[in-house]
């Protein structure tokens, strides 16, 4: 079951997003729920902390008085980091691009009439739905990175391999679909990340699940998606052993 | 004396030798100094000088005669392509900055020194204490080489010193004139014991030698300044071109708002007529129409002109305009958000301002030829700049190609501009740069820390 919660101060939106989204659940038979609601930030982050994540989240963007959806988003995603957001607006001129890149917010309801909101909550649903059958199951490894204020968890078969580039300490992770460049060292993910990683040159980093090929006269390493990494005489010796 | 009081002597000496060499040779290039990178350039300066006079001792026998003159020559150029290389693992600074600011250094410091202990053997009377004797001869010339290599090094700061001579690197021509130039300040020494042996050294010839090189770094002062003033013109020239971008925007928008204020008064003048009639269906109907006209057809200039405005760096501000009048008449969909307002993080701004323009200059590139859409956002709070640009494409880039340098979908001799984009961000302590696919978008996103 994946939490609901909606956090909106006006009485009247949250009651009739309550009731839209429960009927959703029900006549989809998600496997969704328990729904709770809070009317100001603060309360949610409380409720939050009391089941399980990753959650869903229906957030308005304006809470007079309190700390802004986008703040409260931060907030969030800091004990949530895949939990799924949802913000609810008053008007489409919003800076929803902002939250979609910045805090990957997965969508946005405009208020208005309960047809067309049942529509775009239906629309939301299932779109979580589909990511959470695209995830993983819980029993897949995961590795953390902290790129400031956020932890990010990426699943283990993502991952193609870590580059060394440059003589600062930088780092690139090569994934499926995306590039990440970061300070840090490959020695640090070598002993973090233990064997189901080779250490193929002085400059790569290898998940060997994604390994295709180990071309030994050519001196590179083959990965799944055709990609190359760079094989030293080394680790090639060390490898022909073993083989 | 002694054999440890000799030593010890000698190993402080050499200390303060490399510590001017050393200040001066930061401060030229804008560095502050780091005690772990002086100790490292201090042992290596060390063994070098010890493994010298070994390697003397085992070639010329036990006997103190003067090595010839190649040797000394040698070894001064290795000391300085050593000390280079420490430099330049301590501070990341190319190879030729460094060579030229250690030879500088190196020249400063003989200068110097020479002046100092000529000086100090002039002025100094004749003891019987050999102690006393030391402190005239060495311990006072070498503690005004340390005072003098300080007030250097704060001048240097001071005047920013560093900025123009880094000036005297840009461009090949330039760099080889400046690196022969070093090369002959680092050899002049030999060359005039070659030239001219029978000139002893003496007071007065320090003296002149300290007015020549004072006379030297005016020169290079001014020329170095007017290299830097006409770099400071081109740059402000691109600024006015941008600023002229920005204005034709402004224009354009003010033309829209006329327009709009025509057609808005022939509308409300119908209305009107309606609501004299008591027609509530008609003035119904007409504000239904009304109501998203003036969102759509001024909603998105108004929110950009918002989010530009909200950009402090002026420079950041201009080009994102110009880039954005391209992408308009290309009839590419922009989206621009600028919440909150935009100052710069650490990243030095003409860096930032590149990174900017290629991830920019890459997304007109690659947006979809006939629905192009681009999204540019940037979110800056306490801790970090956050910049992203998205935008469409019309076949699915490889990313694992687009990492490697010299990638572009435009054959060959291209795709530098990501290359430097990669090596500013390396560049740049703590910033992290992402790459990714999402919802049909490619999104290229940095953050800088604050």
């Amino acid at each position: 079951m994946v939490p609901v919660y909606i956090c909106d101060d006006e009485a009247a939106v949250s009651a009739l997003l309550e009731k839209l989204i429960g009927d959703q659940i029900m006549i989809m038979g998600r496997d969704m729920g328990p729904l709770r609601v809070a009317s100001h930030p603060p309360a949610l982050l409380e409720l939050q902390k009391q089941a399980q994540i990753p959650a869903i989240y229906f957030l308005d963007i304006d809470f007079p008085g309190y700390m802004s959806g986008l703040e409260l988003a931060v907030k969030l995603r800091e004990y949530d980091p895949r939990g799924f957001i949802v913000f609810i607006t008053a008007h489409d001129d919003m800076m929803f691009e902002t939250f979609r890149y910045r805090l990957e917010a997965l969508d946005y309801i405009v208020k208005g009439a309960p047809a067309m909101m049942a529509a775009r909550v239906n629309a939301c649903l299932e779109s979580v739905c589909e990511r959470m059958m695209n995830e993983p199951d819980g029993k897949t490894a995961y590795c953390t990175l902290k790129v400031y204020d956020t932890v990010r968890h990426i699943p283990m078969q993502k991952i193609l391999y870590f580059e060394a580039v440059g003589s600062r300490h930088t780092l690139v992770l090569h994934m499926d679909d995306e590039v990440l460049e970061f300070n840090s060292s490959l020695n640090h993910f070598e002993e973090k990340l233990g064997g189901d990683f080779w250490r193929c040159h002085r400059s790569y980093l290898v998940n060997r699940a994604r390994i295709s090929n180990v071309r030994l006269k050519e001196n590179f390493v083959e990965l799944d998606n055709g990609e190359t990494c760079l094989l030293s005489r080394k680790a090639k010796s060390a490898y022909a052993a073993s083989v | 004396m002694p054999f440890g009081f000799r030593l010890t002597v000698v190993v402080i000496l050499m200390a303060v030798e490399a510590y001017t060499v050393f200040r001066i040779t930061v401060a030229l290039l804008g560095e502050r100094p780091r005690w772990r990178c002086y100790l490292l350039f201090y042992v290596v300066y060390n063994a070098l000088e010890w493994g010298l006079i070994l390697v003397l001792e085992l070639f010329e026998g036990n006997t103190w005669t003067e090595p010839p003159l190649w040797i000394h020559e040698l070894e001064y150029i290795l000391t300085v392509f050593f000390l280079c290389m420490t430099i330049r693992r301590g501070y990341h600074v190319s190879f030729d900055k460094v060579f030229g600011a250690v030879a500088v250094g190196f020249f400063a410091k003989d200068i110097i020194y020479d002046f100092l202990t000529d000086a100090a053997v002039f002025y100094s009377p004749v003891f019987d204490g050999k102690y006393l004797y030391v402190i005239t001869s060495i311990v006072l010339p070498y503690s005004l080489l340390l005072v003098f290599s300080l007030v250097t090094s704060f001048v240097l700061n001071k005047t920013e010193f560093s900025k123009y001579f880094l000036c005297l690197f840009r461009g090949r021509v330039r760099t080889g004139v400046t690196l022969s130039a070093c090369l002959l300040l680092l050899t002049v020494n030999a060359l005039r014991q070659v030239l001219f042996p029978d000139v002893a050294i003496s007071f007065a010839y320090g003296l002149f030698c300290f007015s020549v090189v004072i006379a030297a770094l005016f020169c290079i002062q001014f020329s170095a300044m007017y290299v830097a003033s006409r770099d400071k013109v081109k740059a402000q020239e691109e600024t006015i071109a941008q600023q002229q971008a920005h204005m034709e925007l402004l224009e354009e928008l003010q033309g829209e708002i006329r327009a709009f204020r025509h057609d808005f008064t022939n509308l409300l003048s119908g209305m009107a007529l309606s609501a004299q009639e008591g027609d509530v269906e008609a003035i119904q109907e007409f504000m239904r129409r009304t109501s998203g006209y003036f969102d759509e057809k001024l909603g998105s200039e108004i929110r950009q002109m918002e989010g530009l405005s909200n950009i402090q760096l002026y420079p950041v501000r201009s080009l994102i305009s110009t880039k954005l009048s391209l992408m308009r008449q290309r009839h590419i969909q922009v989206t621009l958000e600028i919440m909150k307002p935009v100052t710069g993080g650490r990243m030095p701004v003409e860096d930032l301002l590149r990174c900017q323009g290629i991830l920019l200059d890459n997304a007109i590139e690659a947006a979809a030829k006939n629905d192009g859409k681009i999204r540019v956002i940037l979110l800056q709070d306490m801790e970090e700049l956050f910049i992203a640009v998205a935008n469409n494409y019309d076949e699915k880039p490889n990313l694992g190609a687009l990492a490697k340098s010299g990638y572009s979908t435009k054959g060959k001799g291209r795709g530098t501009g990501l290359s430097s984009y990669r090596r500013m961000v390396s560049r740049c302590a703590d910033c992290v740069s992402r790459t990714y696919l999402k919802d049909e978008f490619l999104v290229q996103e940095l953050r800088i820390p604050v």
